[in-house]
């Protein structure tokens, strides 16, 4: 009888509950919504409406409708093309270096050690040291003649390679500094998600006789995949988005090798003041990352 | 953790103040009437407090009528002050008065961005020829700027007379290419690390500024003399040959492609290609002697030198333009000339305060004055300009990295021309 | 005994393995400060280990940059300081919650919103900043403060985070504030933020770096002295002629104290395993 009574309580308690929740759920929500919307989707739309629009950012005026024009010319654009091919070459190369690096340095600065803090400081300092100075000092590591990375190959009988200076090396040297650079960010997220392995599962682990690499295999892993999924998708994103790099080391080039596709957005946008052209190729880069995240995301599920 | 929410309450609270005072500050700028208000943009740079003194100046001869204001907007290393000057046009809040580097002129007058200043300028055939040549789109004057500049070659004065090399003193012996080319190969030192010459591998607007003297002195251009068309002219063969003539100073290692931005003044380079400002850095460096020498010209071809400055324009959005005349022409007195030429020893815009600078006369600097007075060549005026530049560092870069002259400079051609039909 | 040998000497190889790595990856810092501290002429003249080693120390470059009459560095430093400081604490408080109720509080719409909101996030910043200018232009706000901060207090990348993070949290730490009366509010601000500190450092450091290092907005909006941010009012240094590699390391080493200073702070928020003691609680 008593038992009764008190399921009845919990029923009648979650009955209020749940409307309540779903009341509250748009109270909540609606900042963040509001807000996204005014700062976020409404310049989306605009972007979306001047990519059929001629449109001299100087000239607001005398901007006028024509159509398809700017994706047709966007599809005969053999720049396009080449900054397509490079930002998915960078893509596929850096979103699974970069996170396993960044899942490495975590599991590093995660172990319960003095200098662990300090090495957290460490690892992340690239992603707030200022571009300019990631980039004098990057380009003297790549130097040809006196570079440290060419004296270290020197050291072990390798001659000394172009690196920024070469179409087919430019690149991978582009990526190896990105990974560098971006790695901090990641790990901060991976560091979040093993915080949130309750430490017992280890321990458990630890019981059965679990050796590091079974721990990892089969506590660490699986405790944080909704993590992991979060850090490929957005290491995904922000790689599409390569821009600054290149456009302080190598100015997309040399011969366009690291052109991006936002580098030529922004080229076009801003520089070339095409307002017009420059939408259709963000329109254009939208639907592609989209495309891809989405499929990464149904892929991860599985 | 109720910390946080009277933090964020407080912060909260503080915004809306802020945005409050924002209006109320607008509100006080249409204030005390019958006094014309004007405003100005130049980029933030060395120049920043000789115009802020320039224009507190005028705001005292001016009281009661009319009062400027200056905003400096930072440039950055490339082109961020243009950026801030398109995201302006395109939502209708330029200021009165704009400056721009040269080349822009043309560029602004056909979106209508800047109108002519015919007849506003005062004392106007006092100013360098160049400058009014660069102020020109379609035959109407847009803007005129109070100094110039141009490129020199800078050299260490001990390694070029231990080399045995007499640079030359006067225009009429200024080196040819193939002097120049000999020179920079005896001076290259590839044990000690030594480069014959230096020049900047800017990604800006400096590439286009520093190569186009070796094109013109061809007598190759960049585009059309009506700015139609650059097929032909930037692609043209005397372009072509005067890359491939500056190509092989990269292809036999006598230019570092990665220098220290400090290479020359460190004595790894004899000598440098640099705009003229470089005379005013070299003071850093009293214990070397410095040269300056005239810029090489084609075997073929006449005596060029490349020139433009920033320089000011009166936008469409200014309403008072007698005001704005005004301004202007006090920016551009004979006394507000020297003061701002002085800043960083620059050559001035006008003749008669060049003449009232001893200095100038005598060496080196007499080089820089010979260059600005009598071989002085603007930039092409074209309203594709930004893509000509931008386009044509890039395959400059790309030609000195060993790339085809021809095959680069077709490449640009097709991308300028594309925008010059976008426009019409 | 043995174990705790073993033990120590895995301590061991763990550290020195961080400060090895680390200092692969803090030397450019490291070389700002050294640079910042010498002499103009020295800065680049040997590159080699030398440009590690401090020469003929100098506090010159940083009394030019404080104490120039061109720019008023502390101004600057506040007016970054504040914007930033104000994204960060309201984009906590907005994006938790919107991420809390798409989570845990679902109503009729919200799946769909999610994915809105991580399609959201692909949009490259580069091509909205002329369309954001028109809006924000439209709203009055050039020169003034919220500028600077309102477009980005909601953020895609941040409700996606939080969004992430709370699809963990068990569902009986929720179900037993439910018994106990919490109501949907209660439960997150007594449940939720206290088991997610991580994940809130997490996103306050993110925020705080990537809009401290903001430039090209900044300069778009604020072009008045009097709100303008550190980024863009260093830029002076570089846009001369002859630029002063010194000055400018200094004006770099100083505006990166805040960050490293935000991201101590933040720092002690990372405790292990709060998620399980709340579960035995």
């Amino acid at each position: 009888m008593e038992k009764t009574i008190t399921s009845v309580n919990v029923e009648k308690k979650s009955f209020t509950y749940e409307t309540q929740k779903r009341w509250l759920g748009v109270v909540f929500s609606l900042p963040a919504l509001v807000l996204l919307f005014t700062f976020l989707i409404l310049p989306v739309v605009l972007a979306f409406v001047y990519s059929f629009m001629n449109y001299n950012m100087l000239n607001p005026d005398g901007k006028e409708f024509t159509g398809l024009d700017n994706y047709i010319r966007l599809f005969k654009d053999a720049v396009f093309l080449t900054a397509l091919k490079n930002t998915l070459y960078f893509t596929a190369l850096v979103v699974p270096i970069q996170s396993a690096v960044a899942l490495g340095l975590a599991l590093l600065v995660n172990k319960k050690v003095k200098a662990a803090g300090l090495g957290r400081i460490f690892f992340f300092s690239p992603v707030v040291t200022s571009m300019v100075v990631v980039a004098i000092l990057w380009t003297f590591l790549y130097n040809v003649d006196s570079g440290l990375i060419n004296n270290t190959l020197n050291f072990f009988g390798i001659e000394n390679q172009p690196f920024l200076l070469s179409p087919d090396q430019a690149m991978n040297s582009i990526i190896f500094m990105s990974v560098w650079q971006a790695a901090g960010f990641q790990m901060m997220i991976f560091l979040a998600g093993l915080k949130e392995v309750p430490e017992e599962l280890y321990e458990a682990a630890e019981m059965d006789g679990a050796n590091v690499w079974q721990k990892f295999r089969n506590v660490t892993i699986p405790s944080i995949s909704h993590v992991t999924g979060f850090v490929l998708i957005i290491t995904t994103i922000q790689a599409f988005r390569l821009f600054i790099q290149p456009y302080v080391m190598t100015n997309g080039g040399p011969s366009d090798s690291t052109k991006t596709l936002v580098f030529m957005l922004y080229e076009n946008g801003f520089q070339f003041r095409d307002v017009g052209y420059s939408s259709a190729i963000a329109v254009v880069f939208f639907i592609i990352v989209l495309a891809a995240s989405l499929i990464l995301k149904k892929v991860l599920k599985q | 953790m109720k910390k946080l929410l009277v933090l964020s309450t407080a912060a909260m609270l503080s915004l809306g103040t802020l945005s409050a005072c924002g209006s109320d500050k607008n509100a006080d700028a249409g204030g005390s009437e019958g006094e014309t208000k004007l405003t100005l943009w130049y980029p933030e740079g060395d120049m920043s407090p000789a115009y802020k003194e320039i224009i507190s100046q005028f705001n005292q001869e001016h009281d009661g009528e009319i009062e400027a204001e200056i905003e400096f907007i930072p440039r950055g290393n490339k082109y961020a002050y243009e950026d801030k000057v398109s995201a302006a046009a395109t939502s209708n809040t330029l200021p009165d008065l704009l400056a721009m580097d040269g080349p822009n002129v043309a560029n602004y007058a056909d979106a209508g961005i800047i109108q002519p200043i015919d007849g506003m300028v005062k004392e106007q055939d006092q100013f360098v020829d160049s400058v009014i040549k660069q102020g020109t789109f379609q035959d109407k004057l847009y803007a005129v700027g109070p100094t110039e500049s141009t490129v020199a070659l800078f050299y260490n004065v001990k390694m070029l007379e231990e080399a045995g090399i007499t640079p030359p003193k006067t225009l009429e012996e200024a080196w040819t290419w193939n002097e120049f080319y000999d020179a920079a190969k005896k001076l290259t030192n590839k044990e000690k690390g030594i480069y014959g010459v230096n020049w900047t591998l800017d990604y800006g607007e400096w590439i286009i500024y520093f190569t186009g003297p070796t094109v013109w002195s061809n007598g190759g251009s960049f585009i059309a003399e009506d700015g139609s068309k650059a097929d032909g002219h930037v692609n043209g063969p005397k372009t072509v040959e005067a890359l491939e003539y500056l190509q092989t100073f990269t292809k036999e290692g006598l230019v570092n492609l990665q220098p220290t931005p400090t290479e020359f003044e460190d004595g790894k380079a004899a000598m440098m290609l640099m705009g003229s400002w470089e005379w005013a850095k070299l003071k850093d460096y009293p214990d070397t002697e410095w040269g300056i020498t005239y810029y090489p010209k084609s075997p073929t071809g006449e005596q060029v030198s490349p020139s433009g400055d920033w320089a000011w324009g009166v936008s469409t959005s200014a309403e008072d333009k007698e005001a704005a005349a005004e301004l202007l022409n006090f920016i551009h007195t004979k006394e507000n000339v020297l003061k701002l030429a002085a800043v960083e020893d620059k050559p001035p815009a006008r003749s008669d305060a060049f003449a009232e600078l001893a200095e100038w006369d005598k060496e080196p600097l007499n080089v820089l004055k010979d260059q600005v007075l009598k071989t002085a060549h603007p930039r092409p005026s074209t309203t594709s300009y930004p893509v000509l530049s931008t386009k044509y560092g890039q395959a400059v870069q790309n030609i000195f990295l060993g790339g085809d002259v021809q095959e680069e400079l077709d490449k640009v051609a097709k991308e300028v021309d594309t925008d010059i039909e976008r426009k019409q | 005994m043995r174990h705790q040998t073993k033990q120590k000497i895995g301590k061991t190889v763990t550290t020195l393995a961080i400060l090895l790595l680390g200092f692969l990856f803090i030397a450019p810092l490291l070389w700002m400060i050294v640079a910042s501290l010498k002499p103009e002429t020295l800065i680049f003249k040997d590159m080699g280990i030398a440009a590690f080693l401090p020469k003929d120390m100098t506090l010159d470059n940083y009394i030019q940059i404080l104490f120039s009459d061109r720019a008023n560095f502390f101004h600057y430093m506040w007016n970054s300081l504040f914007s930033v400081s104000m994204i960060v604490i309201f984009g906590l408080i907005v994006n938790s919650l919107c991420a809390y109720a798409l989570v845990k509080l679902k109503f009729p719409g919200s799946d769909f919103i999610l994915i809105v909101i991580i399609a959201l996030y692909v949009v490259p910043f580069e091509s909205m900043l002329i369309p954001l200018y028109i809006v924000v232009n439209n709203f009055g706000w050039i020169n003034e403060y919220p500028a600077l901060i309102v477009p980005f207090i909601a953020s895609a990348f941040n409700i996606f985070l939080f969004r992430q993070f709370f699809m963990g949290i068990p569902k009986e730490l929720e179900e037993a504030a439910m018994l106990d009366g919490a109501n949907p509010w209660q439960t997150f601000w007594k449940v939720v933020v206290p088991n997610s500190k991580p994940v809130f450092a997490t996103a306050a450091i993110l925020t705080f770096v990537s809009h401290w290092s903001d430039f090209m907005w900044p300069l778009i909006v604020a072009t008045d002295e009097s709100i303008r941010t550190v980024q863009v009012g260093i830029q002076y240094l570089f846009t001369d002629n002859n630029i002063e590699y010194g000055q400018i390391m200094a004006a770099l080493s100083l505006t990166t104290i805040p960050v490293i200073l935000i991201f101590v702070f933040f720092q002690r928020y990372y405790v292990q395993g709060i998620t399980s003691s709340g579960v035995k609680g």
